[in-house]
């Protein structure tokens, strides 16, 4: 197939959906589907079925919609109208009612212009509500593989590298390195192979921003990859994804057999002289396995634990060889940036954090889902406008960004635009994207206790400050919690934070005192409340267990 | 209303202890307990242990007497091994039995004991201790303090170290003896007779100034337990077990010391966390025996080196017509014949040219699963019985160690001491009273970390109970 | 292969830049402590004990995998550093069942060494006092894992020496403990070639020859420079043993 074949086929698609009244896309992705969609899938198809309607109206499993917690949600188009808690009752009622008569079920109706939806700015998650996720041919109609064809129709390697660099993109796995000179970097790389890897070990708790890219829009990613392996030079790429997203991996699996079907991955892609292949790789639930060191020994089938830096992956990564590892979202943002032109990208966000985010909204707050917003866009537009803040009679406390390697961020620094710097100076970092919000019932001693149990859980072993650190952070943080805690155990336990995030070998221990240190430093009072020598502790009788009433009163 | 007295701890003995005594209400003494009170578990944490760290570990378990543990956890591993341990290795852990109970026989009787006999029972408690005894007799108390030194200049010598080492390995030793450190220890050997010498004249004299004492600390028929030679003559390291009562008829001789446990028995009291061990054949309480250097130097036909020969016939004439000497209080004489019979043997051993021999350790694998170790540690007879896997783990360890079988015959010389010395009728005990019911305990120098594999410090505690518990008294002495 | 001008504590030095930092300091006798580093292994950076400061630098690095660059400015005893070098050993001292009087390298073990150099006079973590298993079904050795610190020298020699990859790491974070093959008894392995040279690089008394009592097991690691070198050099293949 070459360019113009691709085109036509986009064409022909169009043509064919064109045929239809309306488009009824249902989310299937696992938010949705853990509650409920298929029995919205069912009644849609049967009373499609029984109406005669089905010639007339297609009915499709899309990617996610945004909304999650309003799940399972129905999108009818033209003249977009979502619903929301869609069950099989309403799923009928959206048929015979809407399609059938032009009548809105206005009881299950979402403002499409509420903040929600309006704030966004939708790059990355483009296609989630346009395209049916398991269709080759409905991402092509949507563009799809076009970046990729022109890329290698009209752009020399030098050239797609030029325009990732004037983009401005940076690394959306959290740490932001720019990817155009990680790519410059990898071409320069001398080497007989190079290799191209997604990083899809998605594992921070309450983040799914790169499972609902990989469940609703595979090939972009695809694509993405394909893209980066003509740049860098590469003809082999691996999608490391983890076990626990078999939706992901189903559809991965489907994509790519798809795209090799019409040759736009494999051999001589578009009929040029690059040859790109993706093969997967299932992480076994190691958290560590997310950090890219790591990620390259599991590929390799040795055990995932990481080795000090340098060399970095770009000179010595797969088998030695020069390697490419983006995250999926940086691989998803590629398409747009061929398509639209770096200078385009460059101009939405700001100047040094271009482009959208993808952050998974999640805790105490009344939209939880996935969003994507501009960079830059102050903290309060995305809770209290997009996110609807906290629920009824609660206030806000803090959000916490980056998942265990990040930070609590308070309300005195609500108004912190979104981008690399700006959290970093409130001692949290981007992150991947999960956002989880909390209110006054939330105890940050607990907060911080848990994500510590997290990364203990999730150390390798390898280096000591880590494996044992983390360990007696733990311990320490169970101590105060429990009333036991002395003022030498919380000085301890701040030496130790920065003695771990100092030593540490891989991302995992340097960023794993997060938590802790930035909620001590914004929420001191709720440690030395607990401790014993307080008079806060002895006003309570000495019951180190009033850390609920404590953050009340906060 | 019956009243209790507590001693708490008991002072001037390895370990930690309390003495309780009840009293009837007329006054008289009701009953007298020695409660051991602490407990420490080695033979517990030593299970998934190596065999070959056992002499190391269990060493551990006793500051005053490591190397009796040390040679008998070494003696268990010969037996796991099914080795032979080479002539020299087997001299030379006979030389460091020796010295350890020179070590700590100079340590009971100079440190601990002398106090009372020559500051007298009655002295001001401040200063009956070793430092007062410096201030009355400074030439005795140091050439005490040197008699224990050489002891442990010997254990250095040999073992690197002067506590804990080693050095005791199974199948044999670590380092051979040279010449050099041959020399040094031999140049102590007049020294140290003297010091001997000076100690037994000591000791006569006391028998002479405390007559009332004597009579009344521990004098009770017991059967009596402890190693002889084959040819019987008084044992230290290897032999077989011999069994005396109290009228001085053997009750059973040639035992194999490896079966110790098909003789003897352990009862247990709720009160005391030290066990009670007795003569299966007697029962419990009245297969009570003691053993240590009273017993032993009761059971032997006669004792390998002229002068604690000799000085062994001065002391079988104080039992009379009985055939063994049954006072409690001639422990300490019993002690000074052995550390007499240490320094001879010791220069005899120095003296042998085998003592140089470098052959010192056979090799082996695990040839089987059990193995029992045994010595005449200074407080008496010690076993160590291990259960090891193939691979030589430890599975189970069993210690049975020298105080604790005394345990009976102590409870018995307490109880003795308080019915004599303490007269509840007057309603005031003086603190000389309890010194003697102490003294009783330190005539059988009870180490109490070995025998609960434990270790304390003790200030003396008082305290007078009524017959319902109620405290009645007090009184703290540090 | 070029020479650089790097400064170490004061001290100009000349290097080469396929060295590590860490060779460059030992050459000039300037002290790194180190722990998982052995020479003749290669280095993984895991104790982080030997972190040095360079300027310019907002992270600490690892002396062992760090090449000199020119001009670069390095400190490897701050105050800093000192005080993270011995939480570190703080750390393994509370995180094993470390009984240095009843141990068989009693005195000859790196671990100890390490607590009297960063001057461990006493542990503010409470001891862990894991539950870890001993091996002794190997006839020649042991293995006990209450004495490991996880520096994986066995694991690099036994793969890139001896070439046998017996042992391995099982379990992560504070479970990880060193296995034989697939998680059997050392004494079942099949790829254990019984060469000993585990025993000889373990810095600890976690691997030691059965038989050994306390303070007793020192260890010779100077093999393996002399393997190595004779390996790398080929002084075996240059002269065949049977060629007169």
């Amino acid at each position: 197939m070459t360019i113009e074949d691709l085109r036509e086929l986009a064409e022909k698609e169009r043509d064919r959906q064109s045929q239809f009244t309306h488009r009824i896309l249902y989310c299937s992705s696992a938010g949705c589907v853990s509650s409920g969609c298929d029995a919205v899938k069912e009644s849609l198809k049967k009373t499609l079925d029984e109406t005669g309607l089905s010639k007339k109206c297609e009915m499709v499993g899309t990617g996610c919609l945004g909304l999650c917690g309003e799940g399972p949600l129905v999108l009818v188009l033209p003249d977009p109208t979502l619903y929301q808690h869609v069950d099989a009752e309403t799923a009928r009622r959206i048929v015979v009612e809407h399609v059938a008569e032009g009548k809105k079920v206005v009881d299950h109706a979402l403002d499409l212009n509420s903040p929600f939806f309006s704030s966004q700015k939708k790059i990355v998650l483009e296609n989630m509500g346009r395209i049916n996720a398991e269709s080759i041919e409905e991402y092509i109609a949507a563009d799809g593989y076009e970046a990729l064809g022109r890329a290698l129709t009209e752009l020399q390697p030098e050239e797609v590298i030029a325009e990732i660099r004037k983009s401005g993109l940076r690394g959306r796995g959290g740490a932001g390195y720019p990817t155009g000179l990680k790519w410059d970097i990898v071409r320069k790389g001398k080497s007989d192979q190079k290799y191209v890897v997604c990083n899809a070990d998605e594992g921070d708790p309450g983040a799914f921003m790169d499972r609902s890219v990989l469940e609703g829009d595979p090939h972009r990613v695809l694509e993405g990859m394909a893209i980066a392996g003509y740049a860098v030079g590469a003809s082999q790429g691996y999608i490391y994804v983890r076990a626990e997203y078999p939706l992901a991996i189903d559809r991965l699996r489907l994509a790519i057999k798809q795209a090799e079907k019409l040759g736009l991955l494999g051999n001589r892609i578009l009929e040029s002289q690059f040859n790109f292949r993706i093969d997967l790789r299932i992480g076994a639930g190691a958290f560590v396995c997310g950090e890219e060191t790591a990620l390259l020994r599991s590929v390799m089938g040795r055990r995932g634990r990481p080795r000090p830096r340098p060399p970095y992956p770009s000179e010595k990564g797969l088998w030695d060889k020069p390697t490419l590892i983006n995250n999926v979202e940086t691989f998803a943002n590629i398409c747009p940036i061929i398509n639209n032109g770096g200078e385009w990208f460059a101009g939405i966000g700001t100047p040094k954090s271009a482009g959208t985010k993808v952050f998974a909204l999640a805790g105490n707050i009344r939209n939880t889902g996935l969003v994507e917003v501009p960079m830059g866009i102050p903290l309060r537009k995305i809770i209290f406008d997009i996110g609807g803040g906290t629920p009824e009679g609660t206030e806000f406390k803090a959000a916490q960004t980056g998942g265990p390697s990040g930070g609590c961020i308070p309300k005195e620094h609500l108004d912190l635009p979104v981008d690399y710097e700006a959290l970093a100076t409130v001692g949290s970092i981007m992150g991947s994207g999960g956002m989880i919000v909390m209110d006054s019932t939330a105890s940050m001693v607990d907060v911080a206790k848990y994500f510590m149990e997290f990364c203990m859980d999730e150390s390798c072993g390898k280096c000591i400050p880590c494996r044992v650190g983390t360990k007696h952070i733990y311990l320490l943080l169970e101590k105060i919690k429990n009333g036991e805690g002395t003022e030498e155990d919380f000085t301890l336990l701040q030496e130790l934070c920065t003695m771990v995030k100092e030593t540490s070998l891989c991302g995992l221990g340097q960023s794993a005192p997060n938590p802790v240190l930035s909620t001590i430093r914004f929420f001191r009072d709720e440690y030395t409340r607990l401790l014993k020598e307080s008079p806060a502790f002895a006003a309570n009788g000495g019951n180190g267990h009033a850390h609920a009433a404590a953050g009340k009163e906060a | 209303m019956t009243k209790t007295i507590t001693i708490s701890p008991v002072t001037r003995i390895e370990g930690h202890a309390k003495i309780t005594i009840a009293l009837q209400p007329n006054g008289d003494v009701a009953e007298t307990r020695f409660h051991v009170n602490e407990f420490r578990g080695f033979e517990k944490f030593t299970e998934g242990r190596l065999m070959w760290e056992m002499p190391g570990i269990t060493s551990r378990i006793c500051g005053i007497c490591p190397a009796s543990h040390l040679v008998t956890s070494a003696k268990a591993g010969d037996d796991i091994l099914a080795v032979e341990v080479p002539e020299t290795a087997e001299k030379l852990r006979r030389m460091l039995t020796l010295a350890q109970w020179l070590q700590s026989h100079a340590l009971s009787f100079f440190h601990l004991s002398s106090p009372d006999f020559l500051l007298g029972f009655d002295s001001d408690p401040a200063t009956r201790n070793v430092f007062g005894l410096i201030g009355h007799d400074k030439e005795l108390a140091l050439k005490g303090i040197r008699l224990r030194k050489f002891g442990q200049e010997v254990i250095e010598i040999l073992g690197g170290r002067k506590i804990h080492t080693p050095w005791t390995v199974p199948g044999g030793v670590r380092d051979p003896l040279t010449a050099e450190n041959r020399d040094r220890m031999l140049a102590w050997i007049p020294e140290a007779r003297q010091t001997v010498g000076i100690a037994l004249e000591t000791i006569k004299k006391v028998h002479a100034k405390y007559k009332n004492e004597i009579t009344e600390f521990g004098n009770f028929r017991s059967l009596f337990v402890g190693l002889v030679s084959k040819d019987g003559a008084l044992e230290y390291y290897d032999g077989f077990l011999r069994i005396m009562d109290g009228n001085g008829n053997t009750i059973a001789d040639k035992l194999d010391p490896k079966k110790f446990e098909e003789y003897f028995g352990e009862a247990v009291e709720s009160w005391s966390w030290l066990k009670f061990p007795y003569f299966k054949q007697f029962g419990y309480p009245d297969g009570m025996y003691r053993v240590g250097p009273l017993a032993r130097v009761n059971i032997c036909d006669f004792i390998e080196t002229p002068e604690a020969e000799e000085e062994r016939k001065v002391f079988k004439k104080l039992s009379g017509n009985v055939g063994v000497v049954n006072n409690s209080f001639y422990y300490h004489y019993a002690r000074c014949i052995e550390m007499l019979f240490a320094v001879e043997k010791i220069e005899q051993l120095l003296n042998d040219p085998a003592i140089l021999g470098t052959t010192i350790r056979s090799q082996a694998s695990i040839n089987r699963t059990e193995g029992v170790g045994f010595c005449e540690a200074p407080r008496g007879v010690l076993f160590h019985r291990y259960k090891v896997n193939k691979d030589g783990v430890i599975q189970q360890a069993n210690l049975i160690i020298a105080t604790a079988q005394n345990n009976i015959a102590m409870n018995r010389t307490v109880h003795q001491i308080a019915a004599h010395f303490i007269d509840g009728k007057k309603g005031k005990i003086t603190e000389g009273m309890l010194n003697r019911v102490e003294a009783g305990i330190r005539c059988y120098d009870p180490c109490l970390s070995c025998s609960t594999h434990a270790l304390g410090q003790m200030p003396l505690h008082v305290e007078l109970f009524d017959a319902n518990g109620s405290l009645l008294d007090s009184v703290t002495r540090s | 292969m070029a020479i650089v001008t790097i400064t170490i504590d004061g001290q100009q030095l000349s290097a080469q830049d396929d060295q590590t930092l860490l060779q460059v300091a030992r050459e000039h006798k300037i002290h790194i402590p180190t722990l998982c580093f052995l020479e003749g292994l290669s280095s993984v950076g895991a104790c982080r004990l030997c972190m040095v400061e360079v300027e310019g630098w907002s992270k600490l690095a690892t002396s062992c995998t760090t090449k000199p660059a020119e001009g670069m400015v390095i400190h490897t005893n701050t105050d800093r550093l000192k005080k993270y070098r011995r939480m570190i050993v703080e750390l393994l001292a509370s995180e094993g069942n470390h009984q240095c009087a009843v141990c068989v390298v009693n005195s000859y073990c790196e671990l100890q060494n390490l607590a009297y150099e960063v001057g461990l006079d006493h542990v503010r973590f409470p001891y862990l006092f894991p539950h870890k298993s001993l091996d002794a079904t190997h006839k020649d050795f042991v293995m006990d894992r209450n004495r490991c610190v996880l520096c994986t020298r066995c694991l690099r020699v036994c793969h890139e020496v001896e070439g046998a990859h017996v042992w391995d790491v099982a379990g992560r974070g504070i479970d990880c403990e060193i296995v034989a093959d697939m998680h059997q008894p050392w004494g079942e392995s099949d790829s254990c070639t019984s060469c000993g040279k585990c025993v000889r690089v373990c810095p600890t008394g976690a691997l030691f020859e059965k038989g050994a009592t306390i303070g007793e097991m020192q260890k010779e690691r100077g093999f393996l420079k002399f393997l190595v070198t004779a390996r790398n050099k080929r002084e075996w293949v240059q002269q065949p043993e049977d060629n007169d």
